[in-house]
């Protein structure tokens, strides 16, 4: 019974202890941009469709298996996960925006993990009343003998006044 | 009827050649760059200068290498922080590090961020952030060609900004990460591959 009830307590450790790096995803929006972020777990299927993005009425299509909340990412040491952001603008408005590249703290973790993001020199469209996503690849490559830690990747939104000769 | 068709003709020549102008103003004025870096991560006291490139070496961008002779590296006097792009928008420079000690230096680069951030994405920036470790043996010099570019299609972003910041943090991996860690991210800077 006893050794019954040490498995579940280690069965109940194993996603929090010691086990997962987590990355905290921040982002920074100018006011003329008035979005919500949602960022979900993907099934590995969508590896496929890797820094490909879109525009959705529903989360749902992405068929998300969960949510991570306040954009706290947690992965497994030596993991990796297809992430689903999600831009939600809150005024329902069209708008044209891009990425600034990430900023990583603490920058001693930057060779520890590889994010495949947003911010590749790229603008994109905010359709009138849709969602826009992207789907993202975030991996870690530490090992388990390795101390837990919690990395801050920062972005900073920018708004697109696009000029009208470009197309 | 000839008098007024050529007020007409004036006025249309006026009128493009203030259009003409005023895309010239625009795509003509090029901010300053700032590269700056972080320093001090784990308790480093390894510097980076900056160089201007021998004119021979204008095209060898990325190109790295270490170097006991010191009038091997291809450089050519010192460049400031802060200093203007050439006239095409464009500046190719040398990144240099010193190891004066007697054991092999290793050090990467976070990527960088860009400030303003309007300014990314007018900005091209060929530096030495790429996922790698570098090596410097003892007493060698580490240089490596770098290469920035405001692409013309892409300056209508700039129109208000004067000055560019790029900022790396300079990360100094210590003798034991290089070689069980980090050992597959060394680059080798024979063939520009991993080791």
């Amino acid at each position: 019974m006893r050794f019954f009830i040490y498995k579940i307590f280690l069965l109940l450790m194993i996603p929090t202890a010691g086990f997962c790096t987590t990355y905290q995803l921040q982002w920074e929006f100018p006011k003329e941009l008035d979005f919500d972020v949602r960022v979900f777990e993907l099934s590995p299927v969508y590896e496929r469709k890797l820094s490909t993005n879109g525009d959705i009425i529903d989360v749902n299509q992405l068929t998300p298996l969960r949510e991570f909340k306040n954009g706290k990412v947690e992965i497994s040491k030596g993991g990796a996960k297809i992430l689903g952001l999600v831009f939600i603008s809150r005024s329902k408005e069209e708008a044209d925006f891009y990425v600034a590249p990430h900023s990583t703290e603490p920058g001693a973790s930057t060779l520890d993990f590889k994010f495949t993001c947003l911010c590749y020199h790229h603008a994109y469209h905010m359709k009138k009343g849709f969602m826009w996503y992207r789907i993202l690849k975030l991996s870690d490559i530490t090992t388990a003998d390795e101390p837990v830690k919690t990395v801050y990747l920062k972005h900073k939104v920018v708004l697109w006044n696009k000029p009208a000769k470009v197309h | 009827m000839m008098k007024w068709f050529l007020i007409l003709q004036v006025i249309l020549v006026l009128k493009v050649e203030a259009k003409v102008s005023a895309v010239t103003q625009t795509t003509n004025f090029l901010p300053k760059i700032r590269i700056d870096f972080i320093y001090g991560v784990n308790k480093s006291n390894t510097t980076v200068e900056l160089y201007e490139v021998a004119p021979e070496f204008i095209f060898s961008i990325a190109k790295t290498s270490v170097t006991r002779n010191k009038d091997k590296i291809p450089i050519g006097s010192p460049l400031s922080k802060v200093f203007p792009l050439d006239k095409d928008g464009s500046k190719t420079f040398v990144m240099v590090v010193r190891n004066d000690t007697e054991k092999a230096k290793y050090f990467t680069a976070v990527p960088h961020t860009v400030s303003p951030p309007e300014a990314s994405l007018g900005v091209i920036f060929e530096c030495l952030c790429n996922h790698h470790v570098y090596e410097i043996p003892p007493h060698m010099i580490w240089y490596r060609i770098v290469h920035i570019e405001l692409p013309k299609d892409q300056r209508e972003t700039l129109r208000n900004v004067k000055e560019i910041t790029l900022t790396h943090q300079f990360i100094e991996v210590s003798a034991k990460d290089a070689a069980t860690k980090y050992k597959t991210l060394i680059y080798n800077t024979d063939d520009g591959m991993r080791k």
